[in-house]
């Protein structure tokens, strides 16, 4: 079973990969992340009414994607766009999401993927992102 | 911007047309369905991507039979 904090240099709180459920490199990863009142963004977001941030989505999908590389280290993968992000229903805690990506364009250290988070087959959030590996974006002024 | 505003030997990234590396992979995909050309890696992009100029000639040579 591959650790998902061996491969990405994300922790806690931040880091948002539970485990990753299928690897084929270039193709496919499906992952999953628990959602749990322990998570401390819930606190504020919003307090009685727990629900994860449609942004930290997207964030899972990126970590996920980490993972459609070949070469498997910590090297941090970057967002540089988001390309379009559609939030359809909010996660809550208890709910146990999938991560699923896939990559759509390459060129260099740039990875253009679309992906989904869904809960029990229900897509909550799809996302095309445009995301960098290595070292983070520097774009000329 | 139109298409006649773009000085054909001035840089496309950077100072010149002022596109971002965001924007390769955009032009790489446009140049891929437009033009059924391929652009293999960031060496030959880099070479591609210069001007106008270059990316004409470029693609004139991935067509040239």
């Amino acid at each position: 079973m591959l650790d998902p904090a061996s491969h990405l240099p994300h922790r806690f709180p931040f880091l948002l990969v539970d485990r990753v459920l299928e690897r084929q490199v270039n193709v496919k990863v499906r992952a999953e992340k628990l959602v749990t009142f322990g998570e401390p963004y819930l606190q504020g977001h919003f307090p009685g009414r727990p629900m994860v941030p449609g942004v930290l989505m997207l964030e899972m999908l990126a970590q996920a994607s980490a993972f459609l590389e070949e070469a498997l280290d910590d090297q941090p993968v970057f967002l540089a766009q988001v390309v379009d992000a559609r939030f359809k229903v909010p996660a809550f805690p208890g709910d146990h999401l999938v991560l699923e990506v896939a990559p759509e364009a390459r060129f260099g250290s740039l990875l253009r993927i679309h992906g989904t988070v869904t809960c029990e087959g229900h897509v909550l959030c799809s996302a095309k992102l445009l995301l960098k590996k290595g070292s983070a974006l520097e774009v000329p002024a | 911007m139109t298409p006649d505003q773009i000085d054909d030997t001035a840089p496309l990234f950077g100072d010149g047309l002022g596109l971002d590396s965001i924007d390769a992979l955009e032009l790489v995909l446009g140049v891929e369905q437009t033009f059924n050309v391929k652009i293999e890696d960031e060496v030959s992009g880099l070479r591609a991507f210069r001007n106008v100029d270059s990316l004409t000639a470029f693609i004139a040579e991935k067509q040239a039979p």
